[in-house]
Order: C-alpha cells, then structure tokens, then sequence
C-alpha cells in the first residue's frame, strides 16, 4: 500500500495484512493493495491482521470489527442507518426492506432511551450486521434528556471525584457500562460514540468547553470503561462535528476512529474528509459517523472522499425531504457499498 | 450682575445638572446590568460580554435618542457580526438580544441566516425549548437549505420535546433494566 503515514499526533498505527488498503498520503490518493475490495471469508477476521484497538485487552470480536474496518478502508463503505429510538425503532432498518433494499451493515442507536437499544443491537450483531451506539447524555448533574443534553455543566466538577457533578457523571457511565457490558456478554463488539459533534461551542454540553477539559472528560470515561469496567468490546470512535479540531483530540492512544459529521448537501464532502484527515492522520480510517444526504460511492472513491463508513441519521433516509429513495436504491446497489448481508463473520 | 449675564448663569447651571443626569443614570444601568448578569452566572462578568454591555449601554444612554431602531444603530453589520462570534455562547441573553435586533435591522443581510441560527441556538442555551422551535420553524422556513438551517433543523425539530428523562423511563419498566 502506499502512503502509511502516521496520525496527526505522531502516532503510527500499524497496518497490512487484512487491513492492507487505505487512503493514503497527504494528496488524499488511495492506496493500492491488500485485499482491495475482499468481502467474505476471512477478510474480516483478526487472522493476519495487525490492527489493534487501543484497548490492550480488547475481545476476539473487537479486534475482527477494528481490522474488518481497517480492510475497507479506501474500497468499500459500510452503509448505516441511526434508528428512531423515541418512537420507532425497528422502522428504520424495516424502511429499507420495505422499499426491496437490502438491511444496511450498521445499525445506530443510542443509549438516551434505554429500552430495548441493547437488545436490538445485540440482534442485528446476531443477524450479521454491526452496531454503532451513541449517548446524548444530559449535563451532570441533570437527568438524561436531549434538552439536558443541550444544557450546560462545569467538565471541570465533572471530572473531579466527589463533586456532585462527578457523583451524577458516574451514575451515568455506571448505567451506559452497564448496558455495554449485555453486548459483551452476548460476545458483541460495539463502535461507541460517545460525546458526538464535539467541536468549539457546539450545541451539546461536552463541547461546550475547552479543547483540554473535552479531553479530559474523554480520557476520564475512556479509563472507567477499560479499566474499572473491564468493557473490552469496545471499539472507541471520537464523533467530531463538521469542523473538526485538534485541541479537542484525544490522540489515537484513547481512540479507534475518529470522523466528522455533516448534515450539508455537497455530498461527497470532499473538503469535510480533507478537514478530518488533517486532524485525525492518513491512516486511521474516517467514518462520516451522521449524515443527513446518503453519499455517493461513485464520488467517494478513488479519492475525493473514502468514508469507511456512513450513518443516515435517524428517518432522514425516509422523510421524502432529505434523501431521493431512488438515490438510495442506487448507492445500495453500487459495488462499493457493504450491506449487512455482505459483513463477514466477527464473531 | 446683568440680566444677560444671570440668563447664561442659569443655562450653565441646566447644563451641568442635566450632564450630571445623565451620566448618574449611565452609571446605574451599568451597575444594574452587571450586578444582574453576574447574579445570572454566578461569576464575574467576562471580558467580551463586559465590553458589549457597556457599549449597549453607552447607546442607550440619555444623551442619545432612545428608539431602538436609533440607539442601535452604533454597529454595521459586519461589526456585529464579529461581536456576535466572539460571544459565542458566553452570554446566551446578549447573544439573542444582539442577533434579533440585527435581523430587525438588516433582515435581508449576508448573515441574516447565521443571526437566526444564534437566535435558536441561544434560546435553547437559555433552556427556552419551545420558543427555540418556533423560531426554528421560521427559520427554516426563510433560509432553506442553508447549513445555518440544516444544523438548526437537526438539533430542535427532530427530537421530540418533554420526553421522560431516561431515568424515568428506567424506573417506569424496571424489569427491562
């Protein structure tokens, strides 16, 4: 492959084997090589595959997600679809059978609402696909509501142990660790996406702060979850907003994945992915984590913009506004793009 | 003394108690506006919001003509903008207030969208959810397709408002949990 360079933060992730294609360089020119487009079999599994998670102790089924991911980075997109989950959660993945599709390879859900998102989760794990979780999790120290989520908190209370904020911030992972914990003990790994649309004075309380305090609130549950929690399932995936920034970057020793989101017409967002790789590096692979307008594969790849990944957010894909079902049918069917049906065994 | 004389005497004197006036009146709204703002956040006031209540102020002061569509008028459009994007969020009321009197005033300017999405985005700062929606209905509405109006359009008419919490949805099924 061409153009393994190393992350933004001077880290190298290694590379090759499954995981042997990829965007490379900084002229955003894709790599050659590798599997190239290998879909099935054992390109998914962890076998000669040199890809790690960053957590050390990470399971089976962790690493077979992380190198799959790796393996279609630069030649393939995995298609995604954020479920309902205030009204309508099993609307969503059934709109595209409905409409003669078949099931996208990722299903989004998000640990707001609590029941049942584990559950289905754990079965769309077990019918083949993949599941990535969020978390709009209310400003400690209120209660879980989206307009909680918009609210405000002192991140340094936050983080700082005993403080009310920090008492309410714990029972919160408390609860999502929990939930996390019914996925690996199903033997089910999970993209998490925890403290999505980061950037300066965003819209949810996590980002609004600073680049130092964000990152202090990433590494703090980062080291709750491996640590105390014992959560290896985790694949760790930093939800940048459409504009990311490196002040508010972990670095790649706390995350597996990091992309942007967008919810701009431009598809394929071709400055959005230049943006992200400036931040995040050329080799860890960028997923497009929300999207309002599904992205086009035949503008995507070779080179404009080869999101690992993309996630039409929750009834845009079907609202007749957003998205042209015919458009969709078209990416679906391009060869480019991974349906559920087409992810190999992680298990 | 002449009567010329006593005549300018009592017009100085008018002078004087009327600047006194004034500049007595100046200095209680500025001491109102900064005692309540710091009551609001509990801190003291921060630089840029500091800088912005006193040139409201300064506008408003008895000295100069009092309608709103006058007293406002000490900022151009692209100065207000670049205060506006220098609060950011750090004062969510000034933000509003700022943003809707610079739609009043140049409703068909380049970043009339932009003060609109500052409108909507410092309402719900403010924890104002339904009036938030509204604005954001109209918003829409005025600047389709705008990415100002797309993020707005995601992050207020999507979700429905006045769920339970999650915790609530817990303690109602605790047998699924």
């Amino acid at each position: 492959m061409s153009g393994n360079g190393g992350t933004a933060d001077g880290g190298a992730r290694p590379t090759g084997g499954a995981g042997g294609a990829g965007p490379g360089g900084t002229d955003g020119g894709i790599g050659t090589g590798g599997v190239g487009g290998a879909i099935g079999g054992d390109a998914g599994t962890s076998a000669g595959c040199n890809v790690s998670p960053v957590n050390p102790n990470a399971t089976k089924q962790a690493k077979n997600l992380l190198c799959y991911i790796y393996s279609q980075y630069g030649n393939h997109v995995l298609s995604g679809q954020q479920e309902t989950s205030w009204s309508n959660p099993d609307g969503d993945i059934g709109w595209y059978s409905d409409n003669g599709m078949k099931a996208p390879a990722i299903l989004g859900g998000d640990y707001l609402y609590p029941n049942g998102t584990s559950a289905r989760a754990i079965a769309y794990w077990n019918a083949g696909g993949i599941t990535m979780i969020r978390y709009h999790m209310g400003a400690p120290p209120s209660s879980d509501t989206y307009e909680n989520a918009k609210g405000s908190a002192n991140i340094d209370n936050v983080v700082r142990d005993g403080t009310t904020e920090n008492i309410s911030f714990r029972s919160k992972l408390d609860y999502a660790a929990g939930e996390l914990k019914k996925l690996q003990d199903a033997n089910v790994a999970v993209i998490w996406a925890p403290f999505h649309e980061v950037q300066p004075n965003g819209w949810f309380w996590w980002a609004k702060g600073s680049g130092a305090q964000f990152v202090s609130l990433w590494k703090y549950m980062f080291d709750y979850f491996t640590e105390t929690k014992g959560l290896n399932n985790v694949i760790w995936l930093l939800p940048f907003s459409g504009s990311p920034n490196s002040t508010y970057y972990p670095g790649s020793k706390f995350l597996d994945l990091s992309g942007p989101d967008t919810y701009d017409t431009n598809q394929p967002f071709t400055a959005l992915f230049g943006s992200a790789k400036s931040v995040i590096g050329t080799t860890m692979p960028i997923p497009l984590h929300e999207t309002g307008l599904i992205p086009s594969p035949s503008a995507m790849f070779p080179g404009a913009a080869p999101w690992v990944l993309f996630n039409i957010w929750a009834g845009y894909q079907s609202d007749g506004t957003h998205n042209d079902v015919e458009n969709i049918k078209k990416v679906y069917a391009d060869a480019h793009t991974v349906t559920r049906d087409e992810v190999p065994g992680l298990k | 003394m002449s009567r010329a004389l006593k005549s300018l005497v009592a017009l100085s004197l008018v002078v004087v108690a009327a600047s006194y006036i004034s500049w007595r009146r100046a200095q209680v709204t500025i001491s109102a506006i900064q005692s309540k703002r710091a009551h609001a956040h509990g801190s003291e006031l921060r630089p840029a919001a500091d800088e912005i209540v006193k040139a409201e102020v300064q506008a408003a002061s008895p000295s100069k003509p009092s309608p709103v569509s006058q007293r406002k008028s000490f900022l151009d459009e692209p100065a207000l903008m670049a205060t506006l994007r220098r609060l950011e969020s750090k004062d969510a009321s000034i933000s509003l207030r700022l943003a809707r009197e610079g739609n009043a005033r140049f409703p068909d300017g380049a970043d009339a969208a932009e003060r609109a999405w500052i409108v909507v985005k410092s309402l719900d700062t403010l924890r104002r959810f339904h009036e938030g929606r509204d604005e954001a209905e109209l918003m829409v509405s005025r600047y389709p397709g705008t990415s100002w109006a797309l993020d707005v359009e995601r992050h207020t008419l999507i979700y429905p408002l006045d769920q339970p919490s999650r915790e609530e949805m817990q303690a109602a099924d605790p047998v699924a949990h």
